[in-house]
């Protein structure tokens, strides 16, 4: 036999409820075991039922289920480098792209507009977004960078010398999966940059960084002169604790 | 010896974690609700941890108990939340709405799984005994269900058809002078596979491929208590029964859906045999519904959240349309012999 049934379309499924506990055990030696347990009731309180251990698969279940906007599945880009939980570092090689630029009053003389945009060479570019951070660095040459490839400070402004992006306005991605990439370069690349950040030097060029980029939107240079960056004294496995070959 | 006791998680650690919007917004539905007085106090089960389900399961016990067991239906009916711009309010895992401006609740039910019930068998037993029985019980059918359960029953197969296949002609000859010209083979070779007029005329009997035009309530039900009084037969005796209580229903149609489109919102397909053309009918109207804007809800009520009492007087008002459910699907069990 049928029955008639009433849903109330308020979903709530954003509700969570506690299901079971992972217990971790830490090695001294980075080892570690983690044991899943049922949570039972028992006379009206939660305790903690017998428990197994967590295979591997089920840790990636778990961390997919907690990670839902940064997971990871599918074919990768040959331009993702790495990619820990919700971090994703990629390399974007260098190109002709368009940027803008919008300067104070007090720097509009000399560079030559208060604002100004053209299409001109970039150097490479390795980004790094998490939840927590947004930061670039630009590399040399036109190879996928390595673990040993040395970082440089990029030569945008809005960038300080650890390589940190001022948001400022500019409304970025939601989630850092593959898919976003494109949009999270196009947050940096499309931006109005208007200052450089902090101290510490953007570029090695005679009149410093309003000079180079009044030159460079000029059009002196037909392909992005390496010589200017400024070397940050860290490699990409560095940066990301990890040695050539690990 | 020490007692072994499995370790408690202390009471301070919340055993459910819910986004606050979706607290605020539940508990809008779960108060409204309570001041309708939707359910009996009774309804409400013993222990809970989210109102909202807590009032979800009242319900669904208070339409149980409305409705009672089915044996060929199976309604669901569904409480929206409304905006103030008549945006329904939709969220499906990722951050509920912040700012959703809740400003009524919408009532709405439906068909959860509509299948196909011959009663063609049954309906011409039922002449047989008493001649025009079926006729008066199928057109008993089809008035009381409109506004309550519409049923996919022949005739509007038939018409229908006349729009789907036929240019909105009486038969298929323009659509054929449209895709053939004059080109008899053509035209014969797109008749044999689609659904042409001598195909529905095969199908149906002539009384049941349109609308008895005149034939109202009352004549039926007059027709039915001679039929009831002179009818030796308890299984036909019991059919006539029950369609009698259907057309004695007072069913108006207060509740119409208020949704542009096609409307699809059908309970049962009635067909004559099983497999029939009426299901290849119903099922290219769904799939060109599908294409557009199409309803697929029997009937709903929107009532503003100031005012809960509108909500009980639907409640109330649905009491007959409850009754009517229950009794056309005895009538499509009796009809189709428990298919």
């Amino acid at each position: 036999m049928n029955q008639a049934e009433f849903s109330i379309q308020a979903p709530s499924a954003g509700t969570v409820h506690l299901r079971r506990a992972v217990l971790i055990y830490d090695g001294q030696q980075g080892s570690a075991l983690a044991t899943v347990h049922d949570i039972e009731e028992v006379d009206g309180e939660a305790v903690i039922g017998a428990g197994q251990a967590m295979t591997p698969r089920a840790a990636m279940d778990l961390a997919r289920a907690l990670l839902k906007r940064t997971a990871h599945g599918g074919f990768l880009p040959e331009t993702v480098l790495y990619m820990d939980g919700d971090l994703i570092v990629w390399w974007v090689p260098p190109a002709r792209c368009h940027i803008a630029f919008r300067v104070d009053e007090e720097h509009a003389e000399a560079f030559g507009g208060r604002e100004r945009g053209d299409s001109v060479p970039h150097p490479g570019l390795v980004f790094a977004a998490s939840g927590r951070v947004w930061r670039v660095w630009a590399v040399k040459g036109v190879g996928r960078p390595t673990p040993a490839t040395p970082l440089f400070q990029v030569p945008y402004f809005n960038v300080d010398v650890r390589g940190n992006i001022c948001q400022g306005n500019v409304p970025v991605p939601e989630g850092t999966t593959v898919e976003k990439i494109a949009a999270w370069n196009d947050a940096f690349l499309r931006s109005y940059f208007t200052h450089p950040n902090g101290p510490g030097k953007l570029v090695r060029y005679r009149g410093g960084a309003y000079a180079f980029w009044r030159e460079m939107l000029d059009g002196r240079f037909r392909r992005f002169p390496e010589r200017v960056l400024v070397d940050v004294k860290m490699t990409l496995g560095g940066l990301l604790g990890i040695t050539e070959g690990t | 010896m020490m007692a072994l006791v499995l370790p408690r998680i202390a009471p301070q650690v919340p055993r459910t974690i819910a986004p606050g919007a979706l607290l605020a917004a539940n508990a809008t539905v779960s108060r409204f609700l309570i001041e309708a007085e939707a359910f009996d106090e009774s309804d409400i089960p013993a222990t809970w941890s989210d109102s909202l389900d807590a009032c979800r399961q009242a319900l669904d016990g208070w339409l149980k108990r409305q409705i009672g067991a089915l044996h060929c239906l199976k309604p669901r009916f569904a409480l929206h939340m409304v905006s103030s711009d008549g945006d329904y309010y939709r969220y499906y895992g990722g951050q509920p709405p912040k700012d959703f401006d809740f400003d009524a609740m919408e009532a709405s039910w439906c068909e959860c799984h509509e299948q196909e019930w011959p009663v063609g068998a049954g309906l011409e037993a039922l002449s047989a005994r008493v001649p025009g029985l079926g006729s008066v019980i199928l057109h008993v059918l089809r008035r009381q269900s409109a506004f309550v359960y519409p049923l996919f029953t022949p005739d509007i197969a038939c018409d229908v058809a006349t729009y789907l296949y036929w240019c909105g002609e009486e038969d298929e000859e323009a659509a054929l002078d449209m895709n053939c010209g004059e080109d008899e083979e053509e035209r014969e070779a797109m008749r044999t596979e689609m659904v042409s007029k001598a195909t529905l005329e095969a199908c149906f009997p002539a009384w049941t491929r349109r609308w008895p035009r005149g034939l109202e309530l009352a004549q039926c039900a007059r027709f039915l208590r001679r039929a009831i009084k002179h009818q030796s037969d308890p299984s036909a005796k019991a059919v006539a029964e029950e369609a009698l209580a259907l057309a004695s229903l007072d069913i108006d149609d207060s509740f119409r859906h208020d949704i542009d489109g096609e409307f699809v919102g059908f309970g049962a397909v009635l067909s004559w045999t099983e497999g029939d053309v009426t299901t290849r009918i119903y099922d290219d109207l769904l799939n060109l519904a599908h294409q557009g804007e199409y309803c697929e809800h029997m009937g709903e009520v929107r009532v503003p959240l100031d005012d809960p009492g509108a909500f009980g007087a639907w409640q109330r008002a649905m009491a007959s349309r409850f009754e009517a459910i229950r009794r056309i699907d005895r009538l499509i069990h009796h009809l189709s012999a428990g298919n």
